[in-house]
């Protein structure tokens, strides 16, 4: 009898620790009426929030500032901050961004595990996230909290609007550039005391750098291509955005044509490593570090990696390195000080938190510590701050001095287009297609042609 | 004894119904909706399955014509059943010859299991990052050993990871994980044929090969087969080692397997649809191999 009763009870057991899993965490009792919460708070930067709910709760956060992130020690400091100030928990999910990190923010909505917060691509990343209304906007926040985020420019916040219906649900933290980190000893080498600013001295330049034995260009068909966007953006000028071929022979089409066949020639006159086909990202970056490439298109994310390895020892060729825009081949189309950047991620409340009558409240209070003015301007760092007031950065370089003098001197600065492209259409063409055709495998028109049907999923 | 418990169904009921209930929830339910996914538009996670297409039909066919026309699925397609191919080959005829020496050595086989399963117990992830430096193209391990042989020179590096070498390169380290497990199957299997069936054919004047062609390797057959079937299987769901080596079917996406290429799909493209219905083919192809198996190397009662 006995025996039967423990198998009954093992067997009980059993069962509901599997189902255990299944249960959600029940949100606190209501504690107030959100909809009549007009409440506006005081600016962050200076102030401590004065209202928190009653209860303490324990919000969600899955965001970007994690890992090896440079943004995570101001992260947690402000995480730190809010919790003891607040009584509040933090259940902090952060995580270095790769697409792993991409995929389990979108899986956690699928699975009805939606977080309270996230830091994610603004995008059309997120348009699976607005489409199924998983977010809330800006402006509906600021219904409620006429304050929400009022230490940001309001053009920083328009920057990162949804291709789906132009509204706003990210807060950005910090802003992004892009331009060509060059080695000025290797084009000293080669007889260049400055970057040229031309499309044929850069070609002249590339050929020398070649006949010393010196790969001209440290690049990668493994991630976003950042090189594309500048041979775009010299052929479309301010219209990059907008340049996006929908058939066959259209203006776009024949533009996206020209720069793949930009991209053949860099491949087969040996601008490239000799494992362009398989290099990596970081490995190009590294190429580029040891002083074993003259050039690196790439942001502002790289510059980190280009001062010190992950060590944190010095890289070889950082005093070497220095940073300009682009090439132009038709200066009234653009400036070869032009830059590609904007902003592309941001701090989101989601709708399953705003919708919680517990946690509407300690998420936007949460805001507002994880971006305060200091914690923003530690995020910031090498990129552009959307401050309505920048702070100092504390612990600059001389190549972050040397890449802020550079993009002070630019005379204009797109968003990346790549941004405007639908996930398929980036995944296929970055990372199949543009090696694809540089391999010869298919033509430029079959890529072009593969990129719109892509572009239309 | 036994008698009573298989008469009495209630104790058997009550400790076989908890594990249905658990497969069936997470297995055949997932699988059946895994399927009704195959035949729907679901764009991406975080949105609904749209059931009905444009043209009004009940069955959105779109991610069947998918599998069956894109060039890529046909590409992860061949390199899998290239992969299960060199598993069973390598996989499976290397641990048969460790065993068959491991088998005579009469000292320190159990060190030699040990080393040889050690591979299996160490995650993929990290055995991914160690093979990457092994393969890395001006730093790598494999091109120093060989500039330092005087094979190749700085110069000429060969690039193991590019289009030629990228499928050598993704097995080569699957191969490496897996052997030990298959050993140590067939090495169990061979403590379990009799001494005494040695002595008498050494009486009879066999050499050792005439010991293996005709004792050990016919009363192995059926451990041979149930590692066949494992590896066959296994080549399908292999997925970690080559995601970390080769991301997103590099180079150009002409990597894939059909996991890898499922996962793409699923949370990279984000197409769940595509992703189901690419599932789908992975158990067919799964079903199949196993019939097949079982079909070709029937076991055979001892």
């Amino acid at each position: 009898m006995k025996k039967r009763i423990l198998s009954v009870a093992l067997s009980a057991l059993l069962c509901l620790s599997v189902l255990a899993g299944c249960t959600s965490s029940s949100p606190s009792a209501p504690t107030s009426n959100p909809g009549a919460n007009t409440q506006t708070p005081n600016n962050p930067a200076t102030t401590t929030p004065t209202e928190t709910p009653a209860a303490p709760v324990t919000i969600r956060v899955k965001g970007m500032f994690g890992g090896d992130d440079t943004g995570r020690v101001p992260f947690d400091n402000a995480i730190a901050k809010y919790e003891a100030e607040t009584g509040n928990t933090v259940q902090n999910e952060s995580s270095t961004v790769d697409d792993a990190w991409r995929a389990s923010v979108l899986a956690d909505f699928e699975t009805g595990s939606d977080p309270d917060i996230i830091q994610y691509f603004t995008g059309t990343d997120s348009n699976s996230l607005i489409q199924g209304n998983k977010i809330v906007s800006v402006e509906e926040i600021r219904s409620v909290y006429p304050d929400y985020a009022n230490n940001i420019n309001q053009g920083a916040i328009d920057n990162v609007a949804s291709p789906v219906d132009g509204k706003s649900y990210g807060v950005p933290t910090n802003g992004y550039w892009e331009g060509t980190f060059y080695n000025k000893k290797l084009l000293a080498d080669a007889g260049y005391s400055e970057f040229p600013a031309t499309w044929d001295e850069f070609l002249k330049l590339c050929d020398a750098l070649v006949a010393n034995g010196v790969t001209p260009i440290a690049e990668s068909f493994s991630e976003p291509n950042y090189t594309f966007e500048f041979l775009l953006y010299n052929k479309a000028g301010q219209d990059i955005v907008t340049t996006t071929p929908k058939a066959k022979g259209d203006a776009a089409y024949n533009m996206y044509v020209e720069v793949l066949n930009v991209f053949k020639m860099f491949t087969d006159k040996g601008y490239y490593p000799a494992n362009i086909m398989s290099i990596t990202r970081a490995e190009a970056v590294q190429l580029f570090a040891d002083g074993k490439a003259a050039m690196c298109f790439g942001g502002h994310w790289n510059r980190g990696g280009m001062d010190v390895d992950a060590n944190g020892v010095k890289q070889a060729a950082t005093d070497d390195i220095d940073l300009f825009g682009f090439p132009t081949e038709n200066a009234s189309i653009r400036d070869a000080m032009s830059f590609v950047g904007g902003y592309s991620s941001g701090f989101m409340i989601t709708r399953k938190a705003w919708d919680d009558p517990a946690k509407r409240q300690a998420c936007v209070d949460f805001i507002k510590y994880a971006l305060s003015d200091e914690a923003v301007t530690a995020y910031s760092g090498a990129s552009a701050s959307p401050l309505k007031t920048p702070g100092k950065v504390a612990d600059s370089t001389a190549l972050l001095e040397r890449c802020q003098a550079a993009i002070a001197k630019g005379v204009a600065i797109v968003p990346a287009v790549e941004d405007t492209w639908t996930v398929p259409a980036k995944e296929g063409f970055y990372y199949s297609d543009l090696a694809k055709f540089c391999s010869g495998a298919i033509t430029a028109e079959q890529a072009v042609d593969n990129f719109i049907a892509l572009n239309a999923n | 004894m036994n008698s009573m418990v298989y008469k009495r169904k209630l104790p058997l009921a009550v400790f076989l119904i908890p594990a249905f209930a658990i497969m069936a929830l997470f297995i055949y339910y997932p699988f059946i909706v895994n399927i009704i996914n195959s035949f729907q538009k679901v764009g991406a996670l975080g949105t609904g399955a749209v059931p009905v297409n444009d043209s009004g039909s009940m069955f959105f066919l779109d991610n069947w014509k998918f599998v069956f026309s894109d060039p890529t699925m046909r590409s992860a397609v061949l390199n899998t059943l290239k992969m299960m191919a060199v598993t069973v080959v390598f996989q499976v005829g290397i641990a048969l010859l460790l065993a068959l020496l491991v088998d005579n050595v009469r000292r320190g086989a159990q060190a030699y299991r040990t080393i040889y399963f050690f591979p299996i117990v160490i995650s993929a992830s990290a055995l991914g990052l160690l093979f990457n430096m092994v393969f890395l193209y001006d730093t790598g391990m494999l091109n120093n050993i060989l500039i330092s042989l005087g094979i190749i020179s700085k110069d000429t590096l060969i690039d193991w990871k590019s289009f030629d070498n990228a499928f050598f390169t993704m097995t080569l380290p699957v191969i490496w994980q897996y052997v030990g497990f298959y050993f140590v199957i067939l090495a169990t299997g061979l403590n379990n044929i009799s001494a005494d069936i040695y002595e008498a054919a050494a009486i009879d004047g066999a050499t050792g090969f005439q010991r293996i062609r005709f004792i050990t390797l016919p009363l192995l057959r059926n451990t041979i087969i149930t590692c066949v079937t494992l590896a066959l299987t296994g080549a399908l769901k292999v997925f970690d080692l080559p995601w970390q080596m080769f991301p997103k079917g590099a180079p150009a996406g002409t990597t894939y397997l059909t996991g890898t290429y499922m996962y793409q799909q699923t949370f990279n493209v984000r197409n769940v649809g595509q992703g189901s219905a690419i599932a789908v083919v992975i158990v067919a192809l799964g079903i199949a191999a196993a019939q097949i198996t079982s079909l070709v190397l029937r076991p055979k009662d001892m």
